[in-house]
C-alpha cells in the first residue's frame, strides 16, 4: 500500500478515487506515566512517556486508515494528513484520513 | 545437518494476516477462526506487534544510549524504589486514617453508608476496567512504540 501527503503518487497514474478512507483512536497514559512526566515537567526536557503515547496513537490510526483503504481496493492513499488532539488530559486522540485510489497497473519499461 | 523445523500452519497463516496477504476466503475463514480462537488472536498480535516496531526502527539518538545508561544505573534505580515505597508507604495509612475518621465522624447513618458504598463503587470499577485492560494488553500491539 503506497502511503503518500502528495495529491497523486508520482511516476504513476490513478485509475479512481474510492473516496475517503480514515483511521482514528485515543490513547491514555497510565498514571505512572503521568507522575512521571509531572515530576519531568519540573526539570524540562523530552517527556518520553508522551512521545510513546502519541507515536502507538499515530501507528494505529495509521493502520486503521490502511485497514480500511485495503478493504476498498485500493492500491494508494494519496492527500494523507495527520491531526492530533487532547480530548482528555494524559489522553491523545490521533486522526489520520485521505483519498483511497485505484492506481493503473505500471506500464513495463 | 537438519533443515530449520517449518513453523506450524497456524503460525504462518498468523504471519500472513499480520503482514496482510491474506484475501478472499482464506481471509474470511481466518478472521471467523480470530473471533473464536484467543490465543490465535495472540499470536497476530505479537506479529502485530514486531511489524509496528520494525517500520519504526531508526538509528539510535545520543540521548537514548544515556537513558540506557541512567536506566542500569544503581544508584538511579535506588532513587526511583525508595522514593515510590516512600509515596506509597505514606499514602496508606493517610488513607486509612480518612477512611477511619470518615466512619467514626459524628454524620447520620445514611450518609455513612453512602460514603461507604461509594468508595466501594469506585473500587469494584476500577477493578473492572484494569481487569480489562490487563485481559486486552497481550492484544495491543502499538504498547511498545517509542517515539
Amino acid at each position: 500500500m503506497i502511503l503518500t501527503t502528495t495529491e497523486t503518487v508520482p511516476g504513476r497514474a490513478i485509475e479512481s478515487a474510492l473516496g475517503l478512507v480514515k483511521g482514528n483512536t485515543v490513547r491514555a497514559a497510565h498514571a505512572g506515566d503521568d507522575m512521571q512526566a509531572w515530576f519531568k515537567n519540573l526539570v524540562g526536557g523530552e517527556l518520553e512517556e508522551y512521545t510513546a503515547l502519541l507515536a502507538g496513537a499515530r501507528e494505529q490510526a495509521l493502520d486503521r486508515l490502511v485497514a480500511e483503504a485495503r478493504a476498498r481496493g485500493a492500491d494508494a492513499v494519496v492527500g494523507l494528513h495527520f491531526s492530533s488532539c487532547e480530548i482528555a488530559e494524559g489522553a491523545a486522540e490521533f486522526l489520520v484520513y485521505g483519498t483511497a485510489v485505484k492506481l493503473l497497473p505500471q506500464k513495463p519499461v | 545437518m537438519s533443515a530449520d523445523p517449518q513453523p506450524p500452519d497456524d503460525a504462518l497463516l498468523a504471519m500472513a494476516y499480520a503482514d496482510r496477504e491474506l484475501s478472499g476466503e482464506a481471509l474470511r475463514r481466518f478472521e471467523l477462526r480470530l473471533s473464536e480462537e484467543p490465543e490465535l488472536a495472540r499470536v497476530v498480535s505479537e506479529h502485530q506487534r514486531l511489524a509496528v516496531l520494525a517500520r519504526n526502527a531508526r538509528p539510535a539518538e545520543p540521548m537514548d544510549l544515556e537513558w540506557g545508561r541512567l536506566r542500569r544505573s544503581p544508584l538511579q534505580r535506588a532513587l526511583r524504589g525508595a522514593g515510590l515505597l516512600l509515596i506509597t508507604l505514606g499514602l496508606t495509612p493517610l488513607s486509612g486514617v480518612a477512611l477511619w475518621r470518615l466512619m467514626h465522624a459524628d454524620l447520620p447513618p445514611v450518609l455513612k453508608l453512602g460514603s461507604a458504598a461509594a468508595l466501594l463503587g469506585t473500587l469494584l470499577y476500577f477493578a473492572a476496567i484494569a481487569r480489562a485492560r490487563w485481559r486486552t494488553r497481550a492484544y495491543d500491539p502499538y504498547r511498545n512504540v517509542r517515539r
